[in-house]
C-alpha cells in the first residue's frame, strides 16, 4: 500500500475540519494508508500555511464556522488553484454538495465516512493532481519554447500546423520556397522537435480543453 | 336597568351594548311624524348621544356603520323638533336625514308591531330590488321567505318586547343566497313603555367573514410551515452533531485495521486508537442523552421553591457565562424568603432564559452603562413576583405580546422559542409572564408564580 515518493514530490493530504476528533482520526487513517496528511482547524489556518506549489489534495468539511468549505473552494478557484477538493458533508447537505460538485469538486463523502471509499477517492485525487502538475509543467515548457519564435516564424508555424506544403506557404506569403525552408528548420530547432507532426502535438498540448481534464479524472 | 342584552351566537354579545329601556322610552322618536309634538328635554337628547366608550370592543358584533346611523336617525329627529338652535351651523332636518339614511351602505328599515315594513332606505330597496310602494305594509316573512323569517323570529320578538338586540347570523335570502349578516334591532318605545315597532339595521358581512376565514387558514399554514422548517433545522443540527464523533470513530477503525494488517502498529498504538474511539462513542452518547433530556416529557415535580435562592443561583450562572463582562446587577430580594410552588428545573429554565435575554438586550451598550435589576417580592397573598429589568434595546415596537409567540425573534441567531416555551411553562404553573417597557428605556419582564402553601399560610390568610 505504501508508496514511495521523492521528498520534494511527496503529496500532502490537507484535512480542513473544525472538529478535532475528525482531524486526528483522518490524519491517522491517511498515515495508515501511507499518505502524508496535514490538518487545519479552519479554512483561515489552511490559507495561511498552504503552499500551492507542493502536490496534494484537499479534504474539506463543507460546513465550518468562519470561512465555510464552499467559500474556501471559491477562494481557491479565484486564484486559479486547481488542487483537487473532496468535500465532507453531513446529512441534509445535498444541495451544498451539488453546488460543490458543480464548482469542480472531485467528490463529496457523507459523514459518517466510509473510510475505504474516502481513501480510494483520496488516492485518485492525488494521482490526478500529479498528472495535472505534469501536464502543467509540460505546457509551460511548450509555451516557453513557443515564446522563442519570431512573429514570422509563428506565422509560418500556423501554416505548417494546417498541413500546408512549403510551396503553398511560399506562394501565399510571397516569399521564396527556400526562405520557408530556412524558417521551418529554425522553428523545429527552437521547439526541439523533429517532425511537423510533433509541432501539431505541442500546439494542442499548450491549449488543453476542460473536457480532457475531467475525462482523465473520471477514468 | 333591564337585563336588556340578548346572548346570541354563542353569547358573543357584549353586555356593554345594552341600552336601558328608560333612556330609549324617553327619546326614541319614530315614526318621526308621530313624535313631532312631544317634547323631551335637551338633556334627554344628550343622553342618547353616542358614547363611544360604551361601544369599545364591539366591532366584532357590530359594524361601525350600523350603530351611528341608527342613533343619528333618532337624535336628528329629536333636534329638529325641539332644538332649532340658531347658532348651530348644521341642523339635520328630515330631508337631510333621508339623504343620509339613503346613502348609508347598510340596510335600514322600520318594522311595526305587526311585523310589517313601514320605511326602508335606498340600500334596502336596492338590495331586495323593489320600490318603496311595493314594500309599504309588506310582512317580514313575505320579504325574507319563511325559513329566514323563522331564524330571525326570536330576535324580532325580543325587539318587539322592548329589548335592543344585536346579533350575527347566517341566513338565506331569495335573491342573494346565504349571507352572513350583522343586525341591530332598536325598539321604538313610546312614553307609556308601549313598543310601536323597531328599527332594523343590517349589514352584509359575508365578504369580511370570508376574508377573515382565509386569513386564518393562511396564518395556520404559515405557522405549520414555520414549525416544520424549525423542526427540520433542529434535526439537521442534531444529525450534524452526532455525525462528527461517528465519523471520527469510522476513521479510527479504518486506520486501526490497516495498521494491524500492515503490521505497522504495535499494541500501544492500537490501545491509543481504541481509547480515542471510546471517547468519541461517549461523545455521541452524550449528545443523544442531552437530546433526550430536552425532548423527554417528564412529569413536572411540584415543590416549594425558595425563589430568592433559585434566582441568585441562576444569576450566578449567567454571570459566570459572561465572565469578564462585569455589569452592574441590582438585586432586591424579598427578605421574607417567599416560596413558590413549582418544578425547580422548569422555573430555572424560565429565569435563565429571561436573564440571558436581558443581558443580550444590553450588549449594544458600553459595559459601565448596562444595568440589570432583579427583584423578588410578594405582590399579593397568592403570588410572588420576579422582576427582571434591563436598560437594553427594549421591546420591539408594538410587539409586547408578539414576543411570546413561537418563532418570533429579534435576534439574528434566535429561533424565537425561548419566550414562547417560557410562557408555556409559567402557564402550566398557573403563573403569569409578561413584559413591559421601561419609561427610561429597556424592558421589564415580570414572572408571577403562585405562592406555596406555607408562604400563603405564613402571610396569615
Amino acid at each position: 500500500m505504501r508508496q514511495s515518493y521523492h521528498p520534494a514530490y511527496e503529496p500532502t493530504v490537507h484535512v480542513v475540519d473544525d472538529d478535532a476528533a475528525v482531524r486526528k482520526s483522518l490524519a491517522l487513517l491517511m498515515a495508515s494508508a501511507g499518505l502524508h496528511a496535514k490538518t487545519y482547524a479552519s479554512a483561515e489556518e489552511f490559507l495561511e500555511q498552504y503552499d500551492p506549489h507542493r502536490p496534494g489534495c484537499l479534504i474539506l468539511d463543507i460546513r465550518m464556522p468562519g470561512i465555510s468549505g464552499l467559500r474556501l473552494q471559491e477562494i481557491l478557484a479565484a486564484r486559479h488553484d486547481a488542487i483537487p477538493v473532496i468535500f465532507l458533508t453531513g446529512h441534509g447537505d445535498i444541495s451544498m454538495a451539488v453546488q460543490a460538485m458543480l464548482s469542480g469538486a472531485v467528490d463529496f463523502i457523507e459523514k459518517p465516512l466510509h473510510n475505504g471509499h474516502l481513501l480510494e477517492v483520496t488516492q485518485r485525487s492525488l494521482q490526478f493532481d500529479a498528472q495535472r502538475r505534469r501536464e502543467q509543467a509540460r505546457r509551460s515548457d511548450i509555451l516557453e519554447r513557443l515564446e522563442r519564435l519570431t512573429p514570422r516564424e509563428r506565422e509560418i508555424m500556423e501554416y505548417v500546423v494546417q498541413g500546408k506544403l512549403n510551396k503553398v506557404i511560399a506562394a501565399e506569403l510571397g516569399i521564396s520556397t527556400r526562405t520557408v525552408e530556412i524558417h521551418r528548420a529554425r522553428i523545429m530547432e527552437k521547439l526541439g522537435v523533429r517532425s511537423p507532426c510533433e509541432i501539431v502535438g505541442m500546439v494542442l498540448a499548450a491549449e488543453p480543453s476542460k473536457a480532457t481534464e475531467t475525462e482523465s479524472l473520471n477514468d | 336597568m333591564l337585563g336588556s342584552y340578548v346572548p346570541v351566537d354563542g353569547g358573543r354579545l357584549n353586555p356593554k351594548m345594552s341600552i336601558s329601556k328608560k333612556n330609549i322610552s324617553q327619546t326614541a322618536g319614530l315614526p318621526a311624524k308621530a313624535r313631532h309634538g312631544s317634547s323631551p328635554s335637551e338633556g334627554h337628547a344628550h343622553q342618547l348621544a353616542i358614547r363611544p366608550e360604551k361601544y369599545a370592543g364591539c366591532q366584532e358584533n357590530i359594524d361601525r356603520n350600523c350603530l351611528p346611523s341608527a342613533r343619528l336617525g333618532m337624535m336628528g329627529f329629536e333636534q329638529r323638533a325641539e332644538n332649532p338652535r340658531p347658532q348651530a351651523a348644521f341642523c339635520p332636518d328630515e330631508r337631510r336625514l333621508h339623504i343620509l339614511i339613503n346613502a348609508l351602505p347598510v340596510l335600514i328599515g322600520y318594522v311595526d308591531r305587526e311585523e310589517r315594513y313601514h320605511f326602508t332606505n335606498k340600500t334596502h330597496q336596492d338590495w331586495f330590488d323593489y320600490s318603496p310602494a311595493q314594500i309599504a305594509g309588506m310582512a317580514i316573512s313575505e320579504l325574507l321567505g319563511e325559513a329566514t323569517y323563522q331564524t330571525l323570529r326570536p330576535y324580532i320578538r325580543l325587539a318587539l318586547s322592548g329589548q335592543q338586540v344585536n346579533f350575527e347570523t347566517v341566513v338565506a335570502f331569495p335573491k342573494h343566497g346565504e349571507r352572513h349578516i350583522c343586525a341591530f334591532y332598536v325598539p321604538d318605545i313610546v312614553d307609556q313603555g308601549e313598543v310601536q315597532g323597531f328599527f332594523c339595521v343590517v349589514n352584509d358581512i359575508t365578504e369580511r367573514k370570508r376574508a377573515e376565514q382565509q386569513q386564518r387558514t393562511r396564518l395556520k399554514e404559515v405557522a405549520q410551515a414555520a414549525r416544520l422548517s424549525a423542526m427540520g433545522e433542529l434535526v439537521r443540527q442534531i444529525a450534524h452533531e452526532v455525525n462528527q464523533p461517528l465519523s471520527a470513530i469510522a476513521s479510527y477503525c479504518g486506520a486501526g485495521i490497516r495498521m494491524v494488517e500492515s503490521g505497522t502498529a504495535g499494541a500501544l498504538e492500537i490501545i491509543e486508537i481504541l481509547r480515542d474511539i471510546a471517547t468519541q462513542a461517549q461523545r455521541a452518547g452524550n449528545i443523544i442523552r442531552e437530546m433526550r433530556r430536552l425532548v423527554h416529557k417528564r412529569a413536572p415535580r411540584f415543590a416549594a421553591i425558595d425563589i430568592n435562592k433559585l434566582v441568585s443561583e441562576i444569576l450566578h450562572l449567567v454571570q459566570m457565562e459572561s465572565s469578564g463582562r462585569a455589569i452592574s446587577v441590582r438585586v432586591d430580594a424579598d427578605p421574607t424568603e417567599p416560596r413558590v410552588l413549582g418544578d425547580k428545573v422548569l422555573i430555572e429554565q424560565v429565569v435563565l432564559n429571561l436573564l440571558r435575554n436581558a443581558l443580550e438586550a444590553m450588549e449594544g451598550k458600553p459595559l459601565e452603562e448596562r444595568c440589570l435589576t432583579v427583584r423578588t417580592w410578594k405582590n399579593s397573598d397568592q403570588e410572588v413576583e420576579v422582576l427582571i429589568q434591563d436598560n437594553g434595546t427594549g421591546l420591539p415596537a408594538e410587539a409586547a405580546s408578539q414576543i411570546f409567540e413561537p418563532f418570533f425573534t429579534t435576534k439574528s441567531g434566535g429561533m424565537g422559542m425561548g419566550l414562547s416555551i417560557s410562557r408555556s411553562i409559567v402557564e402550566m404553573h398557573r403563573g403569569r409572564l409578561w413584559a413591559t417597557a421601561n419609561p427610561e428605556g429597556g424592558a421589564s419582564f415580570h414572572l408571577a408564580l403562585p405562592s406555596s402553601y406555607e408562604t400563603v399560610l405564613s402571610s396569615g390568610v
